[in-house]
């Protein structure tokens, strides 16, 4: 059981560590006027543009 | 995140724990998009944003809130407030309007961020009476100073100053025709300093030759409105100017300012770090006024 935990907690990390480097990034999108290029004003359209692909929420892991 | 391995995890375990803030974070990180969406979404916001409307409760609070200082102006006050002080020339203790001047206030510092006053923002209020006006300031700025005519006056808002516990404050008596420090301040506020017209355009002419470009002065008189441009200041908004040259173009400026909120940044409760990897965004959210 401590193996697996130990395991998931090595992705949480990692993913965290991912997470860090995209809301850097996000940090500067509401540098105003905003820049926001052919996304609608979404962040997250402007994420996956940045090459985040998927989403991470409270309900799981990346996918 | 919390899977059925780590709740199994007795009480205090370091992973147990590293989950449960994980948890948090995820929390926090899903307000934090939302925010940012709204954030990104909303129209700008006008420079002065109309005021709550006369039958609102907001409104009625605002009376109150404004009849409160005006109270305490006068409690403060050594002498009662008088329109012609005995000193001829200059004014006696006249409040400018407290919820206006609050309003004011959240412009300047939406504005000064705009045009990326990313430091210490400094305030300086000419003719500051007994200081009140030094406190409502130390609310959106990083340092504050007050020059009073009038030593009694400057007596009241040097000891108030000291009270708020502020090290980088100050109040202290002083004269606006031979002040030699305009050029040390960001942001300078002078409202009817002196009654003699004359005297009053030396101020000016004084604060306007020592002051550094790009600092914004709030001069809310009428008579400016009739030579701002011969003293060589741009307007921003109404009684609002800024040094370095008449006419200049602020569209950028402006628009920028439209998209700056006006909530001001406070400290971030709970242990460092807590806000892991939704701080970036939550500081920028903080710097630009749409997050506490």
């Amino acid at each position: 059981m401590f193996e697996t935990v130990a395991t998931y907690r090595r992705q949480a990390e990692s993913v965290e560590a991912d997470l860090m480097t995209r809301t850097t990034d996000l940090a500067t999108l509401i540098d105003p006027p905003f820049r926001l290029p052919n996304v609608g004003g979404s962040a997250d359209c402007w994420m996956r543009q940045k090459g985040h692909a998927g989403s991470f929420t409270a309900s799981g892991p990346p996918r | 995140m919390m899977t059925a391995e780590a709740r199994a995890l007795p009480f205090g375990h370091p992973d147990r724990r590293y989950f449960l803030a994980v948890d948090g974070r995820l929390r926090l990180w899903t307000q934090t998009q939302a925010l940012l969406d709204r954030v990104l979404k909303a129209r700008p916001l006008p420079l002065l944003p109309d005021e709550p409307p006369a039958t609102s409760p907001e409104y009625a609070q605002l009376l109150a809130y404004q009849r409160c200082f005006d109270r305490l102006h006068g409690y403060f006050s050594p002498t009662p407030p008088d329109l012609y002080a005995a000193v001829t020339g200059r004014h006696g203790d006249l409040p400018y309007p407290f919820t206006g001047f609050l309003r004011l206030m959240q412009m300047i510092r939406r504005l000064a961020l705009a045009m990326g006053r990313t430091g210490q923002v400094s305030f300086l209020d000419m003719g500051c009476g007994v200081g009140l006006k030094l406190v409502q300031a130390a609310e959106f700025f990083d340092v504050v100073h007050g020059v009073e005519y009038d030593a009694e006056r400057a007596e009241v808002a040097g000891s108030l100053i000291e009270r708020s516990r502020r090290a980088q404050d100050r109040a202290t008596q002083g004269d606006a025709l031979t002040f030699d420090d305009y050029g040390q301040y960001d942001v300078i506020y002078a409202y009817k300093p002196l009654s003699d017209p004359e005297l009053l355009q030396a101020m000016e002419r004084r604060m306007i030759a020592q002051a550094r470009p790009d600092t914004i002065l709030i001069l809310p008189y009428f008579e400016i409105d009739f030579r701002f441009d011969d003293l060589g200041l741009t307007r921003l908004s109404d009684k609002v100017f800024l040094t370095g040259g008449a006419g200049r173009d602020l569209t950028q400026v402006l628009q920028k300012a439209g998209h700056i909120g006006t909530i001001l940044p406070q400290a971030v409760i709970g242990l460092p770090g807590a806000e892991g990897f939704t701080e970036p965004l939550r500081q920028a959210l903080r710097h630009w006024g749409h997050l506490a």
